[in-house]
């Protein structure tokens, strides 16, 4: 069994509707689990009563006195982490989308050693996933390989995956300020750069069954836009590590 | 520069001088807050009483007239103090998010304690 301390950040914001059955799910995965793990729920100063659901169900959460926007939240179940002496961090959305059964896909290349960075992808060839994302979104995630290709030699098919385990040694990386958890793409690169050792592991989801998408359709070519021309920057800018 | 104009700027520039003084006062600001305001309009009242100086910089630069001067001098300094504010927002942003994220934590902290 490993010895490993793991930590699953679960951000939501407005999630009232669906975090309970989100986190039960959790709950029950851990119980049967060899593994250590645990779980934090960061209410990202929500507006709906999804407070009073994580407080009613007796759900270990941390409530945010302001929102912060999906960075701001998981810098700090990373920091969370890191205070708490977890040594992997692995991002799971609260919407329902992440299948907890992929977690031991996710976490294993770390425990073993192969990888410092792990993205969940449903694009991967080991990936049963049915669900993938609409076609604009498919094309705008090819687009987003093929920079990360071209500018960093690494090929991640899931630029949206939002499924990520982090070892310890990137949870200190993030937690020293990093502010660009959002921008997934640009992440990837920025690690890259650190010398970090990233690896895509093949993951299952599923369609979201409460909320909306961080990046609706309004949003989509701004997203675009920023996320290109900062892995551009990431890329040539960015001071590498020795 | 003709007479009509200068008699403007010197309106508007005593008025902008006039301005930052009473906000200083009303705000109890540091002049090492308003620094760049008091200067430019110092600068924009000098520039307008003592036209002469204005010429002869229009035409050192290469510009026609000395209200173009002032136009590309003012537009350039406006950016400049926007974009050192747009900073100040930046890191101001950092550091109330690494608050509440801190507050946040010790709350959680305290609530379990509370429980224990």
């Amino acid at each position: 069994m490993s010895k490993e301390r793991i930590l699953l950040i679960i951000p939501a914001y407005n999630e009232a509707e669906g975090i309970a059955k989100v986190v039960e799910t959790v709950k029950k995965y851990i119980e049967r689990s060899p593994l250590f793990i645990d779980y934090i729920v960061i209410n990202d100063g929500s507006t709906d009563n999804e407070e009073e659901i994580l407080q009613s169900n007796n759900i270990n959460h941390i409530e945010l006195i302001q929102n912060l926007g999906l960075t701001g939240a998981l810098l700090t179940g990373y920091k969370y982490a890191l205070e708490n002496d977890y040594q992997i961090a692995v991002q799971y959305d609260g919407d329902g989308q992440h299948d907890i059964e992929s977690l031991k896909n996710l976490i294993n290349p770390i425990i073993k050693g192969e990888a410092d960075y792990v993205v969940g992808s449903r694009y991967n060839e080991d990936s049963k996933s049915e669900f993938k994302s609409s076609t604009s979104r498919q094309m705008g995630m090819k687009l987003l390989t093929n920079l990360i290709r071209r500018t960093s030699k690494i090929t991640i098919k899931d630029t949206t995956s939002g499924y990520t385990a982090a070892s310890l040694k990137v949870i200190k990386i993030f937690v020293k300020g990093y502010q660009n958890l959002q921008l997934e793409a640009e992440t990837y690169v920025y690690l890259n750069k650190k010398n970090i050792r990233i690896k895509e592991v093949g993951v299952n989801m599923f369609e979201r069954e409460t909320g909306t998408s961080s990046i609706s359709s309004l949003k989509a070519i701004t997203y675009m836009f920023t996320v290109s021309l900062s892995i551009i920057f990431v890329a040539f800018f960015e001071k590498g590590e020795e | 520069m003709t007479l009509h104009l200068r008699i403007v700027a010197i309106i508007v520039a005593l008025a902008f001088f006039i301005y930052i003084f009473y906000i200083i006062r009303k705000e109890n600001a540091r002049i090492g807050q308003v620094r760049k305001w008091f200067l430019l309009s110092l600068v924009m009242l000098l520039g307008s009483i003592f036209n002469n100086v204005g010429n002869f910089l229009a035409n050192l630069f290469g510009f026609t007239s000395f209200a173009y001067f002032s136009l590309f001098a003012l537009i350039l300094t406006l950016l400049l103090i926007d974009f050192r504010f747009q900073i100040s927002l930046i890191r101001a942003e950092k550091e109330i998010t690494n608050l509440v994220q801190e507050v946040s934590i010790l709350k959680k902290r305290v609530r379990d304690m509370e429980h224990d």
